[in-house]
């Protein structure tokens, strides 16, 4: 068996690399700490730097997470201790008490509207109010209430019990008390998250004193459309709408007045993004941005900032604040500032927002030290460079912001990267389960009755859920009306048809009448299909036989004050329903073998991540790397980003992978040509040496084929051997090199990057130049370095870096992209001049420098082009590979089976690309580890009957899962990659193209039963009767 | 017709399951009020949505249609909604050449976490309706289907 593994926290972080276990066939605990799943995502309303609404891109994840066979989700619960060793964990949960009995709760929410207690809103950061029995958010999973104990007044004085008595499933139960249970879990992984800062960290900001100075999670709140405000920008003082707002950036971080002074990384985007939406809410709104540097520094992000840039009345001012106060005659706010030249700005605003950062938890910090996992002096997980997701405690992994300030793709590459290690640990006699698990598998699904045969035979179960459905719409009616209809052998109302008592009733009545096919109306079939496609299955019927229809959320909640209209809705869904049951085809998720073998395409620092994770939990790799050596581009690095040396890692790394007896290498060797499919791909490899040939077989594909440096000649780059690229100045620095005869260094940043026709930042150089620059101030203190930059991005924990360098004397001269410094040689080529204009007394300077470093723009990989086409996979703008999804899928592709890493994806750190290829390889796993591959049910297909091969279908399909074979003239459908979206079907002009579960047939008599009163008789009256 | 004989349109809701149907729940869970008018038809992803069946809908005796499907950048089959307004587009034009009012047409996006916009849109969409009066079927004539009926079967 696979042990199982604990995994702390359900924000997205530990939501991911829960899925990633549970799709390994690990065994899954997910502890959170407050009563539902979700995090800070949930509480914000957008995404950079794609706009994505927050909720529509987390709550799939989170459904899927939680319904997962092999995750226990342990909601309002927390780690108390962790004794043992790794691969031997005992973690003791301790469980509050909700005061309500979840499996009897219902989330109606009745309760919350009867109970008298009104207090500050915690999810809505306070803005509003919620009751002391309250749904921590509106789209809570676990969908059920809880009881605040410190504002009851049945827990606090024993009166009033409204709650109790209004719920008539019995599901409160103020005897409730904290349960503490141990759990056995062979490896941790921490993804127990952060606090914002408090609005109060720099007291000069005047949080406290006024009400219209927000913090920008606050703010989110107000953006959200089912926030307190429905997404108005309004004063809190007054409820007038803001129209002049100001963001205050690093409200709080690289500050020295707070002891959070390092970079919080997302806060400049995050301003951004709220800058923008803020525009999008009203056209007229004037936002000043006061900030330091534009920290723009991931994928995508340089052309967000542009984009702000260039909106009408969103203005960047890079002035530092003076002052903040209250206007005297009005609610307004007066912030006085110092622009560049010193001078003194005042404006007057409705709103201020502090862009507050990241912190650790303290109370997440203090149980890590008294676990013995190694905090830094932030109260982050420390972790190393090269071990960017192991901490301290053997077994313990660590991922998102609990080991620095990071954004969501971040958050979720170090999650699946944790999820990878922490299977490596929780893995035992793995081909054992794996049968075991099958074997049950087989048996369930080949006992599904056979009903094609069978004439049709429905059963309608219409659910009151308590008063929800039955207080609004009249319940006995429309079931008596139900069996009426064709094909209804049965109908019943049942009182809550989601209790075990309700399942259990469908099951009987199944085996009782015969039915074949079922209709549930009840609540939304989001939340609630799979349970009752379980009962139906229980029953031994095909759950794609079962329609739900929703006449709760739907229905009886959003008409309550017209009950008979809310009525007669409710029977024409079930009428719908039920014609669309009817034509239900019994479906399966079918079986396709798989070659458990792994691709890694790239022999760097990343290639070889991956596959030694892949190779060390027992997967055979083919690592294919063009040139002779393995290591890439980390070949030539002195010093991991925090300052350790690389060049022990980088041999010990290579010995391990060619050590590795499950993996095999190609170094000069290149991909000829690639075929097939997730689970069945075949490489054909040509040697660069002899053009012998070989062809391989794997399930998955890694894509690591790195990048370059920059190409160019600017400032005399390539002309004159005193112009090197930080790459060779590292090459330099690693023989001993004091650098006697050199006096100055001059580095000049951005060379190549956020310029036209590059339109990204290169991410590592700032890090990098201030890095290089502490080594050689170390090594030879009276060497002159400065650094001409943009703008120093620094992130993250960097930012000390940044600070130790200014400490150490470094010069760091910002300049414009209009303006940027002039490098000029004498005849000799000996003497080096750079002149460019002083900041702050504005003066024009030449001097000479004696070294001239340039940071080079990173440039996509060239064969991405290649292996797009071959892979069929796309590439972004600038041609790094393109992900499946920026923010929640940044190691996917939207084509199953192929996953991406590294340098390939954009530019970033060692230590990032090292947590993405573990990443990658966890993703890759989750394909590999399974014995065979599911489809899923409801895909399209063809009937090559019709299909006139014109492929169309092919052209829309997102997934590369349709395609014409031009030798049997009719378009095919690959049922491993299809996803059931139906834009295939939609665009058949022979409808030869079905989506199952919604034919067109379906939803044809699907609408002609909504509509069957409208007969051309009745036309004229509107057609409200049907009797 | 209700008690002051106004006319009660009747409008088939067309709502991809990531997104829109999202919404209507929320909706519903925050208890916002909307008009009963609307009958929605789940799809998995309004790149499901053929004209055909917008076409069908209103042969059937819908009087209008709303169709609602995630914002762009949202769509969980990555670009299923451009699809779809780029068919909705032709098709509108088309409908109104067929001599369907504009109003009965309504295409729009909702995010899983706009439930009080779900309940404006179908507010403007009954609204749109309303103000065009009942459905006479695409010759004037009112429209003639049977129960069950369905013309695929037949093709």
């Amino acid at each position: 068996m696979a042990k199982s593994v604990l995994v702390l926290g359900g924000g997205i972080a530990g939501i991911q690399a829960a899925t990633d276990l549970a799709e390994m066939g690990i065994p899954v605990h997910l502890v959170e700490k407050k009563p539902a799943l979700g995090g800070k995502m949930a509480q914000l309303d957008k995404t950079f730097p794609t706009n994505d609404c927050s909720t529509c891109i987390l709550a799939p994840k989170i459904s899927d997470c939680y319904n997962h066979e092999n995750v226990t989700t342990y909601t309002y619960s927390e780690l108390k201790n962790l004794k043992g060793t790794s691969g031997n964990f005992t973690a003791t949960i301790e469980q509050k008490p909700r005061y309500v009995n979840v499996d009897l709760c219902t989330g109606c929410t009745e309760c919350v509207e009867n109970c008298p207690v009104t207090v500050d809103d915690v999810f809505n950061q306070g803005i509003d109010q919620r009751k002391a029995v309250y749904k921590y958010q509106d789209q809570a999973v676990p969908n059920v209430v809880n009881i605040d104990p410190e504002n009851c007044l049945m827990l606090t004085k024993g009166v009033c019990g409204l709650c109790s008595k209004n719920c008539d499933k019995g599901a409160i139960n103020y005897d409730q008390e904290p349960e503490t249970f141990d759990l056995d879990v062979a490896s941790v992984v921490f993804a127990a998250g952060y606090d914002a800062f408090e609005g109060n960290i720099v007291s000069e900001y005047g949080y406290v004193n006024y009400e219209n100075v927000i913090t920008s999670l606050e703010y989110e709140r107000y953006l959200s459309a089912s926030g307190p405000t429905g997404g108005h920008i309004v004063r809190p003082s007054d409820g007038k709408e803001a129209k002049k707002i100001a963001f205050l950036h690093c409200a709080g971080s690289r500050d020295i007045r707070s002891d959070t002074n390092y970079c919080s990384s997302v806060c400049c985007m995050y301003s951004i993004k709220q800058s923008i939406i803020t525009k999008e809410h009203s056209k007229e709104a004037d936002l000043d941005m006061y900030f330091m540097d534009i920290r723009a520094f991931g994928k995508g992000f340089e052309r967000y900032y542009n984009m702000a840039e260039d909106t009408k009345g969103i203005n960047f001012k890079r002035n530092r604040i003076a002052e903040v106060e209250k206007d005297q005659n009005s609610d307004q706010i007066i912030i006085k500032s110092l622009d560049q030249d010193d001078n003194i700005e005042q404006e007057n605003y409705d709103l201020v927002i502090l862009s507050v950062g990241l912190k650790p938890n303290q109370e997440v910090s203090e149980m890590m030290k008294t676990l013995k996992i190694r905090v830094n002096k932030y109260g982050f997980a420390a972790v190393d460079e090269v071990n960017p997701l192991k901490t301290s405690r053997e077994g313990v992994f660590a991922c998102g912001v609990i080991t620095g300030p990071k954004d969501i793709p971040e958050s979720v590459i170090q999650a699946s990267g944790s999820a990878v290690l922490a299977a490596d640990k929780a893995y035992q006699e793995k081909s054992e389960t794996k049968e075991k698990e099958t074997s049950k598998k087989t048996n369930q699904e080949d006992q599904y009755r056979f009903v094609d045969n069978e004439r049709i035979k429905t059963g309608v179960f219409v659910c009151d859920c308590g008063t929800n459905i039955a207080g609004v719409v009249d319940v006995p009616k429309v079931s008596k009306k139900a069996e009426k209809l064709p094909f209804v052998e049965h109908a019943e109302e049942v009182r809550y048809l989601c209790s075990s008592d309700g399942q259990e009733l469908i099951s009987k009545r199944i085996e009782e009448k015969g039915l074949n096919r079922i209709v549930v109306a009840s609540c939304t079939p989001r939340t609630h299909e799979p349970l009752f496609k379980k009962a139906v299955a229980r029953a031994g019927l095909n759950p794609y036989l079962m329609v739900m229809t929703n006449i709760r959320d739907q229905d009886s909640w959003v008409h309550r004050e017209e009950q008979e209209k809310a009525t007669q809705k409710a029977f024409d869904l079930i009428k719908g329903a039920a014609a669309k049951a009817r034509k239900a085809h019994s479906l399966k998720r079918e079986k396709i073998e798989k070659i458990d073998n792994a691709f890694v395409i790239g022999g760097g620092i990343s290639g070889m991540t991956s596959a030694l994770q892949l190779a060390d939990l027992g997967f055979k790799t083919y690592l294919i790397e063009k040139e002779k050596e393995l290591g890439g581009n980390a070949n030539k690095l002195l010093l991991t980003m925090d300052g350790k040396p690389m060049v022990n890692y980088i041999k010990d790394m290579k010995r391990k992978v060619k050590n590795h007896p499950n993996i095999k290498i190609y170094n000069n060797h290149s991909v000829d040509k690639i075929e097939g499919y997730v689970g069945n791909y075949t490489f054909n490899l040509k040697s660069n040496i002899d053009n012998s040939k070989e062809e391989l077989e794997g399930g998955v594909v890694i894509v690591a084929t790195g990048a370059n440096e920059l190409k160019t000649d600017e400032y005399l780059a390539d002309k004159n051997k005193k112009v090197i690229s930080q790459l060779d100045l590292e090459e330099m620095l690693k023989d001993n090199n004091t650098f006697e005869d050199i006096d100055n260094i001059s580095m000049i940043q951005c060379v190549g990057s956020r310029e036209e026709g590059r339109e990204y930042c290169s991410r590592i150089c700032c890090t990098q130049a201030v890095n290089n620059a502490i080594f050689i101030k170390k090594r030879n203190p009276d060497i002159e370095i400065k650094i001409f930059y943009r703008e120093m991005r620094t992130y993250g924990l960097y930012e000390d870096k940044y600070r130790k360098a200014r400490e150490l004397g470094i010069n760091f001269i910002r300049y414009e992209v209009e303006d940027k410094p002039e490098v000029k040689e004498d005849k000799t080529k000996n003497k080096l001049t750079i002149s460019y204009q002083e900041p702050v007394t504005g003066k024009e300077i030449t001097e000479t420098t004696d070294l001239l470093v340039l940071a080079k723009a990173i440039t996509p990989g060239n064969s991405n082009e290649k292996f797009s086409k071959a892979l069929k996979v796309p590439l972004n703008e600038d041609e790094f590979f393109l992900e499946a999804h920026v923010k929640l899928r940044p190691v996917d592709f939207a084509t199953d089976g192929v996953f991406l890493t590294g340098l390939a994806h954009g530019p970033k750190n060692l230590g990032e690309s090292i947590a993405q290829s573990q990443a990658a390889a966890s993703r890759a796993a989750s394909v590999l580890a399974k014995d065979y591959l599911l489809t899923e049910a409801m895909i399209s297909t063809v009937n090559s009957d019709i299909c006139s091969a014109c492929g169309t279908c092919e052209d829309v399909c997102a997934f590369k899962a349709i395609e014409v074979n031009y030798d049997k003239g009719t378009a095919e459908v690959n049922t491993v990659l299809c996803k059931g979206c139906g834009n295939c079907a939609a665009v058949c002009r022979s409808h030869a193209v079905e989506l199952e579960g919604f034919s067109s047939n379906q939803l044809l008599d699907e609408m002609s039963a909504l509509f069957s009163d409208r007969k051309a008789n009745n036309i004229k009256t509107g057609g409200q009767e049907d009797e | 017709m209700n008690e002051n004989n106004e006319f009660e349109p009747k409008i088939a809701a067309f709502l991809c399951t990531w997104c829109s149907y999202a919404a209507a729940d929320l909706a519903g869970s925050s208890r916002i009020q909307y008009p009963p008018n609307i009958r929605v038809v789940r799809v998995p992803c309004t790149g499901r949505m053929d004209p055909f069946l917008i076409i069908k809908a209103f042969n059937m005796g819908a009087d209008g249609i709303l169709v609602s499907g995630c914002h762009p950048g949202d769509c969980h089959f990555l670009d299923g909604n451009l699809y779809a307004r780029r068919r909705f587009v032709m098709l509108n034009e088309m409908m109104q050449y067929a001599g369907v009012e504009a109003e009965r047409m309504n295409f729009t996006w909702c995010s899983a976490s706009e439930g009080k916009r779900f309940a404006g849109v179908v507010e403007d969409a009954v609204e749109n309706v309303k103000k065009v009066g009942p459905w006479q079927g695409f010759d004037g004539q009112g429209f003639s289907q049977e129960e069950g009926e369905t013309t695929v079967e037949k093709v």
